[in-house]
């Protein structure tokens, strides 16, 4: 016969307080940081892979394959933002499951989450995603520390298929340069094409006998003829300081005059933000939204601005083309059908320009073969001509000129799209480098101080300058002030 | 057990010197009862604590593939002393929890001695005034901003009803911080009234009714017996309050964002855009570790004042 000793209350605590000692000294020991060290990692062995990072040829290969020959792989999970645009990304997933029969897994998160939880998964032992969703701010982050594996490692014979625009190199970094340039490693694959359009209510314009505006003068020319504040306003950007808004907006005024940030970002770091260039363009942002826009702009964020368009109270807006998709929707908007967008207006005596806002996808470095293949697989796909189609009619923003320039855009449904198939040749990057966000937040805060009017235009200017010198140096850039 | 039997208590357990592990196992007792209170302590406060200093001496960077540590001395001080936003932001902070924390206690306190004092529909009138906390803070932002807003608002609609002209309430550096330290007053009175009520509640009637039997008016009754009972209700609440105001960061995240240009940043708003917005972990760190002291100075001057005062009373 045996007997179950019992434990009584002292012994039991004893027993828990021994192992709670023991499991405290070796979750300690698991948790130490590592010691603090400037020494690089030892190199890894480098695989094989040709450096396939040259720019694509205009004869390359289509990057992606059919539909009927895409290869059986194993499910895959995609850490992806609850974004506007992610309804249409979903549709084109379930087609890809429809199609392929391949599966995967959508890891949805709100865009606060985005960075931390990438950040999580890319320098973890293995990653838990298959593909991450990079913005625009962050890419540069995760190409630099090289947190993505690069895709012709996966795939030494993957050419980028020139119709893929490459939103100046968006895809590529240049170790030895420190930026996204034409022969650097290709890391990610655009998956959203956000860029800057300029919005115009047709009806009014056309009512007036105007034409839509070319130059930031026509605007104003416009703002004059038909603002009736404050029922109707004439213009507006964003001016609320929201992490990449008002700074973003003002991006393509600064590049519209030939101006930078610095001289040549990945060449010539000289910082020339408040040079003439950058006075000019900041003495027409300020003129056209003081004298057109609404009395708050310096608290229009993205919301606000969509909301003054939809409701029929400002005649032209700068917004990005993830914005359309509200116009013609009857249950959101007052002015279905009347209004179109084209490319961003320019200085008169100077050029277009437009800024990238667009997301692209990584496969992490830390995922074992067949996990990057899988994800790669998934990536080729949804890049084909066909898919991006149906992407596009899904409600999302392509990220193909020849989706652009397709039957598609002469439906009415869709023609936002011959703005964008004529802005392609004018986009611009933004800030793309790692210390990006503080740079962004300087010209955020700097400009939503010059427009609420508690500093001047070029006193903003001179802050951002010695801001940005600041940021630079520290980083160890080459550079000063221009 | 008071202090001096728990002492005893221990102390009992110190006899000879212990011949095995098992004795010395049992005169020990008392340590090992503490172990799994110590290891909470350790693996969720002191550890990330430890952590944090480390990190504020540090530069943490991503590269090659890693997160790098590197040792960076007093350079994240160095930058401290140059910045020139964190000032503003302590100057917006003391300044929000200042008139929040007094608005708040002043009516969470006039609603609760209210409340105790009606008789019929209690439970509707708490329910309506618990409403606010109830609600999340992603919904209270979104509600607030549309109600400030300056075309479509609430509060712009009922000026222009009187033809008097609309505010800029979020987007003007004289308006921004009193619109949210309203929006503050409206979440967070009802979590005063209910401690502010629940301690009413629990008073002893004896005192109330021999005061009355004296004589003793409505305002004296109150200035002198209800407010004297009620004081470690209303002290334990002013710190928890003030230490939560001084965190204070969704609605200010929601409504302005810190803007315009730093009218209402704040100090986590602040922290939140090193660390993670702009990946400088190492400065971060330290605005963290000076936030901690910050607090902890004022929880150890309050209670150094609380117990002064009650020893003098």
């Amino acid at each position: 016969m045996t007997t179950a000793k019992k434990l009584d209350r002292r012994q039991f605590l004893k027993v828990t307080g021994v192992l709670s000692g023991t499991l405290a000294a070796t979750t300690l020991a698991g948790c130490a940081q590592p010691q603090p060290t400037a020494t690089p990692v030892p190199p890894t062995k480098a695989p094989a892979a040709p450096a396939a990072t040259a720019a694509p040829a205009a004869t390359a290969a289509p990057a992606v394959s059919t539909s009927a020959t895409v290869a059986k792989v194993d499910p895959i999970t995609i850490l992806i933002n609850d974004s506007p645009w992610f309804p249409g990304f979903e549709k084109l997933v379930g087609l890809y499951e429809e199609k392929t029969g391949n599966k995967v897994n959508l890891a949805v998160t709100p865009f606060t989450g985005m960075l931390e939880k990438t950040r999580n998964a890319t320098t973890a032992s293995e990653s838990e995603y298959d593909i991450v969703n990079l913005n625009e701010g962050w890419y540069a982050t995760f190409y630099a520390g090289k947190f993505m594996a690069p895709l012709n490692e996966i795939d030494p014979t993957l050419t980028v298929d020139p119709n893929i625009i490459d939103y100046s190199n968006a895809m590529r970094w240049s170790h030895e340069k420190n930026y996204s340039t034409k022969d650097g490693t290709l890391y990610g694959l655009p998956i959203n094409g956000n860029i800057q359009l300029l919005y115009y209510r047709t009806d009014l314009l056309e009512k007036a006998g105007l034409k839509p505006p070319e130059t930031w003068d026509d605007v104003a020319d416009i703002s004059k003829k038909l603002m009736s504040a404050p029922n109707l306003y004439g213009f507006a950007t964003r001016g609320q300081k929201a992490g990449f808004a008002v700074a973003y907006d003002w991006l393509p005024f600064l590049r519209g005059y030939y101006g930078d940030w610095v001289a040549k970002p990945g060449e010539d770091w000289t910082v020339t933000i408040n040079n003439d260039a950058g006075r000019k363009a900041m003495k027409k942002w300020l003129e056209l939204l003081k004298t057109y826009g609404p009395a708050n702009v310096a608290d229009v964020g993205q919301a606000e601005l969509q909301q003054l368009m939809l409701s029929g109270k400002i005649v032209q807006a700068l917004m990005v083309v993830a914005n359309w998709a509200a116009m013609d929707d009857p249950e959101k908007s007052t002015v279905v059908d009347k209004v179109n967008v084209t490319v961003l207006p320019k200085p008169v005596e100077g050029r277009h320009a437009t800024t990238t806002g667009i997301w692209v996808m990584g496969v992490p470095k830390n995922l074992p073969d067949k996990r990057k293949k899988a994800g790669l697989t998934f990536l080729k796909w949804a890049l084909t001509k066909e898919s991006q189609i149906e992407y596009t009619k899904f409600g999302a923003v392509p990220v193909r000129q020849d989706v652009y320039t397709s039957e598609l855009a002469s439906d009415p449904k869709y023609r936002w799209m011959k703005a964008m198939a004529d802005s392609t040749q004018y986009i611009v990057e933004s800030i793309r480098i790692p210390e990006g966000p503080q740079i962004t937040d300087s010209i955020e805060l700097r400009l939503n101080q010059a427009i609420a009017g508690q500093m001047s235009g070029d006193e903003a200017l001179d802050n951002m300058a010695k801001e940005i010198y600041d940021v630079l140096q520290k980083a160890g850039y080459a550079t000063k002030l221009g | 057990m008071n202090a001096p039997s728990v002492k005893a208590a221990f102390s009992r357990r110190a006899g000879p010197r212990p011949q095995s592990l098992r004795e010395w196992l049992d005169q020990r007792f008392h340590y090992w009862a503490l172990a799994p209170t110590l290891v909470v302590l350790l693996a969720l406060t002191i550890y990330p604590l430890v952590q944090l200093l480390i990190m504020s001496v540090s530069t943490v960077s991503f590269a090659e593939g890693r997160v790098i540590w590197r040792p960076s001395g007093l350079d994240n001080f160095h930058t401290f002393l140059a910045d020139t936003i964190f000032p503003t932001a302590i100057r917006n902070t003391v300044l929000f929890v200042i008139v929040v924390v007094t608005a708040e206690m002043l009516l969470g306190l006039i609603l609760a001695l209210i409340a105790s004092q009606v008789k019929r529909l209690t439970g509707l009138l708490r329910a309506v005034l618990m409403i606010p906390i109830l609600v999340p803070a992603i919904a209270i932002g979104t509600v607030w901003r549309l109600l400030y807003n300056f075309e479509f608002g609430v509060f712009n609609q009922f000026l222009k009803a009187f033809s008097l002209p609309p505010q800029n309430w979020n987007g003007s550096a004289l308006l921004a911080l009193p619109s949210i330290m309203v929006v503050d007053i409206w979440h967070w009175t009802a979590f005063i009234f209910l401690l502010m009520l629940a301690g009413i509640e629990s008073l002893p009637i004896e005192p109330m009714e021999a005061a009355r039997v004296d004589g003793a008016s409505d305002w004296q009754l109150l200035r002198h017996v209800v407010l004297p009972l009620l004081q470690p209700t209303i002290l334990v609440t002013l710190m928890f309050r003030t230490i939560f105001a001084f965190k204070v960061f969704d609605e200010v995240f929601l409504l302005t964002g810190g803007g315009p240009g730093n009218a209402t940043e704040v100090i986590s708003l602040y922290i939140n855009r090193v660390f993670f917005g702009q990946s400088r972990m190492g400065y971060g760190a330290l605005l963290s570790i000076i936030t901690i002291l910050l607090t902890a100075v004022f929880v150890i001057l309050y209670n150094r004042t609380v117990r002064r005062r009650s020893s003098a009373a």
